[in-house]
């Protein structure tokens, strides 16, 4: 028969998981990023001091295996490799939860907001408009004033807030997308309810740019919590975050380079590693980049 | 009558074309489909078929007239109803692929229906009827686990079929089903759902452009023009004695085995492109084309005259015409 077609692979995922492991970079960014994720778990627990411990012995003094403070501490003589990966910690957790709010709200927004067009679809991204057109610090400064000072909760909420709104804009231009193809019509017409055909045929369409772009959130939202940090809104002492740190020692720059060397690199790495993953994965996620 | 499956009457279906401006896509269409029967519509493209088959299936908002399902009004129903409905009323899209959604493998696709209205189904009994139908309409026992884009076109539209056919409805309408197939794959398709019909009583409503398929499978046919109604009766007596002008242009087009040759034919037979439906000609629509076209077509509106053979025409000149004098 003139209508066989042969069976190539046994799916879209795995088609994509394919191309994404045919990609050095990507090998490359999930390595850094499996390492790093690593690190912050356990690597707290290899060093002998707290994070919070002050060394009165040695304030700022330089890397040095001496005492086992392998990036040296800072002017109050904490540990900075301890500290270091506890920000490293705490900067991925704000990232992935910022990003996993905004992934949540975003979705359900814009899918919602673009299956239904007409009003339903003028007054939500009307709303999204208002709260784009806020400044971001305005936001972070309400919700900080109204929870305790340096309250973690306060800050995952405020970044989260944020981060929803591009989201919210990009499924919703997919699902404006995706309503005009026929199987959209076809599961109408088969007797579909709205909600069902959200969950079932929208959202599984539009879950590639929104890992996509999900992927890209991550590093913007650490990068948000280190601008909070840097004007003092992020989080407080004696906790530190990449930000908080990369603060600290932009301050001593001069005097105790390490303090601000250390951090800012892990931050890069960190950065960098989630771009380069975002990309692979937005380019193995479009077959027409082969 | 009391016995009509599907009635539509005096449907109009207009498009905004901005800036005020209008369209009817379809203007005045009544029709009535019994148990079992297989109604074709044909007419070239832009002539409103699309347009009738999404209007009947409330895909589109009629602007006037009713679509009637077994004695009850769709466009009335409420939205829960309206959806219950539909388990009687499917449809075999065009574009074989376009209508399969790519992240669901072909199992859960041809599932779907089986979801929605047999809730009394438990996944295993569910997978069994998926596997029976795909197997009845000719896909391999392993297409379940696939996905659409690993099946060329006319495995897809089989897929299609089996998915508006899993549920037995009582009518099947079909846009298109097979214009966008090979030539021979076309025939294997079109035999298929002869058979479906005849197993499952199933009534169809075929939209075509091409008049040899629809003689295949349709007791009736329905030409349509401008998305007016032109010619309507016994798909027999029009092949054998075609009375509207248009009609016979269309089956004088025929004999050519490509149907993507048939427009290009049409322009041979017929002068002149189809008018702009944005401004449709006074009168009789098909008058800026008809051969047989006088004054008074361009100031009457031909009125729609039935026969007791149960043919109906929209021509005022038809009895003077004559049989083949064109
Ligand atoms: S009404 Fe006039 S123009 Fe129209 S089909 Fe009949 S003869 Fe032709």
């Amino acid at each position: 028969m003139s209508e066989v077609a042969t069976p190539i692979e046994s799916g879209l995922w795995t088609d994509v998981w394919q191309r994404l492991r045919r990609r050095r970079s990507v090998h490359a960014a999930a390595g850094v990023l499996a390492l790093l994720v690593f690190l912050a778990w356990i690597g707290p627990a290899l060093s002998p001091h707290a994070y919070d411990a002050l060394d009165w012995e040695r304030m700022g003094a330089p890397p040095q295996l001496e005492a086992a403070h392998w990036l040296g501490t800072d002017r109050l003589g904490r540990d900075l490799f301890v500290r270091t990966l506890h920000a490293l910690r705490l900067s991925l957790l704000i990232g992935l939860l910022a990003a996993l709010v905004s992934v949540l709200i975003g979705i359900t927004w814009g899918a919602v907001a673009g299956y239904f067009g007409g009003r339903v679809d003028a007054v939500m991204m009307r709303t999204v408009d208002v709260l784009y057109s806020l400044p971001y610090v305005f936001i972070v400064i309400v919700l900080a004033s109204l929870f305790e000072r340096g309250s973690l909760a306060a800050l995952f909420l405020a970044i989260g807030a944020v981060g929803w709104l591009t989201m919210a804009r990009i499924v919703r231009g997919q699902t404006l997308a995706l309503r005009r193809r026929e199987f959209i019509e076809a599961a109408i017409a088969c007797g579909a309810g709205s909600g069902s055909i959200l969950v079932r045929h929208v959202v599984p369409n539009v879950i590639g740019p929104v890992v996509v772009y999900a992927t890209l959130t991550v590093p913007q939202m650490i990068l948000f919590e280190s601008f909070l940090s840097f004007l003092g809104l992020g989080v407080q002492e004696p906790l530190a975050s990449l930000g908080s740190l990369i603060n600290d020692g932009a301050r001593e720059m001069e005097s105790a380079p390490w303090l601000l060397v250390f951090p800012a690199g892990v931050l890069m790495l960190l950065l960098v590693s989630f771009s380069v993953l975002g990309d692979g994965l937005r380019d193995a996620l479009d077959p027409r980049a082969e | 009558m009391t016995n009509a499956l599907l009635r539509v009457v005096g449907l109009r279906v207009r498009f905004a074309a901005g800036r005020g401006a209008s369209v009817h896509a379809l203007d005045g269409v009544d029709l009535e489909l019994r148990e079992g029967e297989a109604l074709g519509v044909v007419g070239e493209s832009g002539c409103g078929k699309s347009t009738l088959v999404r209007a009947i299936l409330q895909l589109v908002r009629p602007t006037s007239g009713t679509v009637v399902w077994l004695g009850r009004a769709l466009d009335e129903m409420p939205a829960r109803e309206l959806r219950s409905a539909r388990r009687d009323l499917q449809i075999v899209f065009q574009d074989p692929l376009a209508s399969l959604d790519p992240r669901m493998t072909v199992g859960e696709i041809v599932a779907e229906p089986l979801r929605i209205h047999r809730p009394d189904l438990n996944a295993e009994a569910r997978r069994r009827e998926v596997h029976q139908m795909l197997a009845r309409v000719g896909l391999p026992p392993d297409a379940a686990a696939r996905y659409p884009h690993q099946f060329s076109g006319g495995q897809c539209q089989r897929i299609g079929i089996a998915r508006a056919m899993i549920l037995r409805p009582k009518l099947l309408v079909c846009d298109e089903p097979v214009s966008a197939l090979d030539v021979s794959v076309q025939a294997q398709i079109i035999e298929l759902l002869h058979d479906l019909k005849r197993e499952c009583g199933t009534a169809l409503l075929f939209v075509s452009h091409n008049l040899a398929v629809v003689r295949r499978l349709c007791e009736r046919l329905l030409v349509l023009y401008l998305g007016r109604m032109m010619e309507l009766g016994p798909t027999d007596a029009i092949y054998a004695d075609p009375r509207h002008p248009y009609t016979r242009a269309l089956l004088e087009a025929i004999p050519v085995p490509d149907p993507d040759v048939q427009p290009a034919r049409l322009s041979h037979v017929l002068p002149g492109e189809p008018p702009s439906p944005l401004s449709p000609p006074s009168g009789c629509v098909f008058r800026t084309r008809c051969p047989h076209a006088v004054e008074v077509c361009a100031r009457q509106v031909p009125s729609w005259e039935t026969d007791s053979a149960g043919r109906g025409i929209a021509c005022v000149r038809w009895r003077e015409i004559g049989p083949e004098s064109a």
